[in-house]
């Protein structure tokens, strides 16, 4: 008997919307030729809440709660752009203090965002270790901003024209000190992971994403920039007080897992950057605009801003009608768009990898269902 | 009938060697001798498997800077007994649409062949609790029951009815199969080092700490650094844990085990990474053989073959939580392509170091 | 309005004529360009291809009801840049369909099939037209001004564990206005 006459057939194989990797509740239909996968088909929606109709129910005042909600690792951020798109609508101008913060604030939770991949990446690659490492230095993190905020992951802290409160005196001393150790613990953990053989022979020549790609599909963050596209919202729109400070955008050529991966630990340092200088440059004065009214109704009109979140380009469109409730609140999750690109990265691989590249695309499922 | 009342003879005279070495009173006939050795093993076994999960949890802990168990009794010491207890009075529960007999078969194996490769290991000298079997041929002995033991993962693995299973069982069965060849022959290079198959034979080459151990012969460096790497991977541990950790993101061939019988693979392992620990012992590190010169007290021999056996248990804990684990096709090339290599190398080292 | 945004909604108008029902600029000075649904493919190549430099990068795409009319959001951008052109294919709420742009970018491979499930927006062309974020079976579409929640829905009610014997009726709320 001839192998030319042996029927193959491929197999569909389901990894369930439960796994042992952490990223969520999400389903991959997989289908395989034997080891290969040939197609990969991501069923959504597990955790769909259906936040932007509520968005259109709450008003703009109430909506702040919710926005934590969204990408809930980023949750600073989510505020930021949500109230950074309101107070475009009012045309109101935050104070620099409050600018300044609001930095400190999206910087902070960045590396925590990340410190959480880091830990995800680890427990699926097998070194579970990791996993424990960098949840100690986001305990850290977390401590200093419960200290500010009062909240350990879902902050809402940021307010429309300004900061629910100041800082308290000793955030900033706190902030020092977390300063001064992790750049030499980053570089412990980057010896356990990025420099180990069997981690690069996990992670090298996974998930190829051509640029041109990543750009039709949407991605990116890290994803992009692991491509060789150097698009960082910081830095094209420049909110906040983001051109008042001295940063590089890291960039990585290959667009493979491992690329994405040298991206986030590069953002890591440069996040620490920032906030050596903001520690330094923050100026004192008032943390709330004024003119701000009591019961926000802002004037007819549409705006779009956008943020730079640990995932990507986050984007929150506004329609305001003249009332006191939305008319619409649209969401652009960064980590919708990158899931989509999981089909392009997942081709010619083994069954075994699909867990190491959905790590590197680093998804939060609040994010893509919404 | 002469053959048995000279097997029971030969026993009640190792008894007896074994009474006067370690000066206790004589045991009190046959019968319990032969008892005795097998309580002791199975003992053994168990409190071995015990401190094994438990050090494996502080140690991994401590790595990791928290604590481990600290709740049941001082340090948390009886919390692997209690844990025993537990998955004692757990159901037991066996797939409808299984094959019971595999399903029950499976662990049982696994078990059984890690306590037959306890018979040969040389406790003390003079002490060896299954002379009587002429195993002039120890070691081969010992690597063919570990190859037994692949059968019960893979009938743990088709006893399941579940088609995860299966697959984790079999790349379980393929990686242990893979790994027995560079195992075998760092073992074979000891082999020509000593010029015997018997283990005590072994031991007793290497009385003196620093002119004979086997560990410090420079021929034999390779066959001790793939004896560790193979060692560890024959024991299904990080780096080399496919079948039981990721397979596919499900949790491999014992998925489908409750209670007792998950108990029984699990003290399998640790007695297996256990039984390694020793044969290491054995084989490169002196066995019983103290390092400070000649040992007269009583029980130092068996003292100072645990100490070696447990470093060797203990660096392998230290190399599970530090390391990520390989992917399987990475895993059989590194056995076919580098180890199994380099293993005929050692033996052609050895060879040429001895003519 | 810059010059810019100036001459390309002049472009536009040249190019659709009556289909350019308005151009604007919002809140955060991006261009708005309101066409009708069947000329949007026109008006989207016109952005990649005549504009110079070309708006091109697709960051966004969603549905929208005013109340009056349905429409689909795209959000373009200059790749790198912060310059910005929302185009809104607006379409009647009788029998609402845009055309895919699945052919430009491969990114709204997603987007779209939510648009078609929350909305009711037929996006023609598209070859997934699944449901994506709703159940399979999900009746209506919940993004809609006029949707009314199927309060009956077996997903919706309460479960019995959640009842409160001291409240009358089960402590299950319903969701109060806010």
């Amino acid at each position: 008997m001839s192998l030319a006459g042996l029927r193959t057939e491929q197999l569909a194989i389901n990894m369930g919307p439960q796994h042992p990797s952490t990223h969520g509740v999400l389903r991959l239909i997989l289908t395989l030729d034997g080891e290969t996968v040939v197609d990969c088909d991501p069923v959504i929606g597990y955790l769909h809440s259906s936040l932007e109709k509520i968005g259109e129910r709450k008003t703009y005042k109430q909506f702040t709660t919710y926005t934590d909600r969204f990408d809930y690792l980023n949750a600073l951020g989510n505020n930021l752009v949500y109230v950074q798109a309101v107070e475009r609508l009012l045309g109101v101008q935050v104070p620099p203090r409050c600018q300044h913060i609001r930095v400190i604030m999206a910087e902070l939770n960045r590396i925590a965002s990340h410190l959480v991949y880091f830990a995800a990446l680890g427990v699926d690659v097998g070194a579970t270790t990791v996993f424990l490492y960098a949840f100690r230095e986001r305990e850290a993190i977390v401590n200093l901003l419960e200290h500010a905020t009062g909240q350990r992951l879902l902050y809402n802290y940021l307010r429309i024209g300004g900061l629910r409160n100041d800082l308290p005196p000793d955030f900033l001393d706190g902030l020092r000190e977390f300063l001064s150790y992790f750049p030499a613990r980053l570089e412990e953990y980057n010896n356990l992971l990025t420099r180990n053989r069997i981690f690069r022979a996990r992670m090298e020549g996974l998930g190829v994403l051509p640029p041109d790609k990543a750009i039709e599909y949407g991605c990116t963050g890290p994803v992009l920039r692991g491509s060789g596209v150097a698009w960082d919202i910081r830095k094209i729109e420049g909110y906040a007080a983001y051109p008042e400070y001295d940063f590089d955008v890291p960039v990585q050529p290959y667009g493979d897992a491992m690329s994405r991966h040298l991206v986030r630990v590069e953002e890591l340092r440069q996040s620490v950057a920032i906030l050596r200088q903001a520690v330094e440059k923050l100026p004192s004065g008032p943390i709330r605009a004024e003119g701000v009214p009591r019961v926000i109704k802002p004037p007819p009109g549409e705006v779009f801003e956008r943020v730079e979140s640990p995932r990507g380009e986050l984007g929150c469109y506004i329609v305001s009608d003249g009332t006191e409730r939305p008319m619409r609140l649209r969401w652009r999750a960064p980590s919708f768009y990158n899931l989509q690109a999981l089909r392009e990265m997942v081709r010619g691989h083994l069954v075994a990898d699909v867990v190491a590249i959905l790590a590197s695309i680093d998804i939060v499922l609040g994010d893509v269902d919404r | 009938m002469s053959a048995l009342a000279r097997w029971f003879g030969y026993l009640r005279s190792q008894a007896d060697a074994l009474a006067e070495r370690w000066h206790v009173p004589l045991l009190v006939n046959d019968f319990l001798a032969w008892l005795a050795a097998g309580i002791f093993l199975l003992a053994l076994i168990t409190v071995v498997s015990l401190a094994a999960i438990y050090l494996e949890r502080k140690i991994s802990g401590y790595i990791q800077s928290r604590l481990g168990p600290v709740r049941a009794g001082p340090v948390g010491l009886f919390q692997t007994v209690l844990d025993a207890l537990k998955l004692l009075q757990k159901e037991d529960i066996v797939p409808a649409a299984a094959d019971w007999r595999l399903h029950l078969l499976g662990p049982v194996l696994f078990l059984v062949t890690t306590l037959m490769m306890f018979a040969v290991v040389p406790w003390d000298r003079g002490v060896n609790v299954a002379r009587w079997l002429d195993l002039e041929i120890g070691l081969l002995y010992v690597v063919a029951v570990s190859g037994i033991g692949v059968i019960g993962i893979v009938a743990g693995g088709w006893g399941s009815n579940n088609k995860w299973s299966l697959l984790g069982a079999l790349r379980g069965a393929a990686q242990l199969i893979s790994y027995e060849i560079p195992f075998l022959l760092a073992a074979l290079c000891v082999v020509l080092q000593a010029g015997t198959l018997s283990l005590s034979s072994i031991v007793e080459q290497q009385q003196a700490f620093v002119t004979e151990w086997f560990l410090w012969r420079p021929a034999l460096w390779l066959a001790v650094a793939i004896f560790i790497i193979a060692g560890v991977a024959e024991v299904n541990r990080v780096p080399f844990d496919i079948p039981e950790a990721e397979s596919e993101l499900v949790a491999g061939f014992h998925t489908e085990y409750t209670g007792m019988k998950f108990a029984l693979f699990f003290l399998g392992e640790y007695g297996h990474l256990y039984v390694v620990g020793l044969l290491f012992a054995v084989l490169f590190a002196g066995g019983w053989a103290s390092p400070l010169g000649g040992s007269s007290l009583p029980f130092e021999g068996f003292v100072w073959l645990n100490v070696k056996a447990w470093a060797f248990v203990i660096a392998a804990m230290w190399i599970r939580w530090t390391l990520p684990r390989l992917r399987v096709d990475q895993l059989m090339e590194f056995a076919w392509k580098i180890l199994i290599p380099a293993g005929f190398l050692a033996v052609l080292i050895v060879s040429l170091a001895l003519m | 309005m810059t010059e810019e945004q100036e001459a390309i909604a002049q472009a536009a108008r040249d190019l659709l004529g009556e289909a350019l029902l308005s151009a604007s600029v919002d809140a955060g000075g991006a261009l708005v360009l309101e066409v009708r649904a069947e000329r949007t493919l026109d008006l989207l190549e016109m952005l990649r291809a005549a504009v110079q430099p070309p708006v091109s990068r697709l960051a966004d795409l969603h549905g929208l009801d005013d109340g009056q009319a349905l429409a689909v959001v795209y959000h373009l951008f200059r790749p790198g840049e912060a310059f910005e052109v929302t185009v809104k294919a607006v379409t009647p709420r009788q029998r609402p369909c845009v055309p895919s742009v699945m052919r430009l970018w491969k990114g709204a491979w997603w987007p779209e099939r939510e648009v078609m499930e929350m909305y009711g927006i037929e996006v023609v062309g598209h070859p997934d037209p699944r449901k994506l974020l709703l159940p399979d079976d999900w009746q209506g579409y919940p993004l809609r001004k006029d949707y009314v929640y199927p309060l009956d829905h077996p997903y919706l009610q309460p479960n019995p564990i959640h009842e409160n014997p001291f409240v009358a009726g089960g402590g299950q709320g319903a969701d109060t206005e806010s």
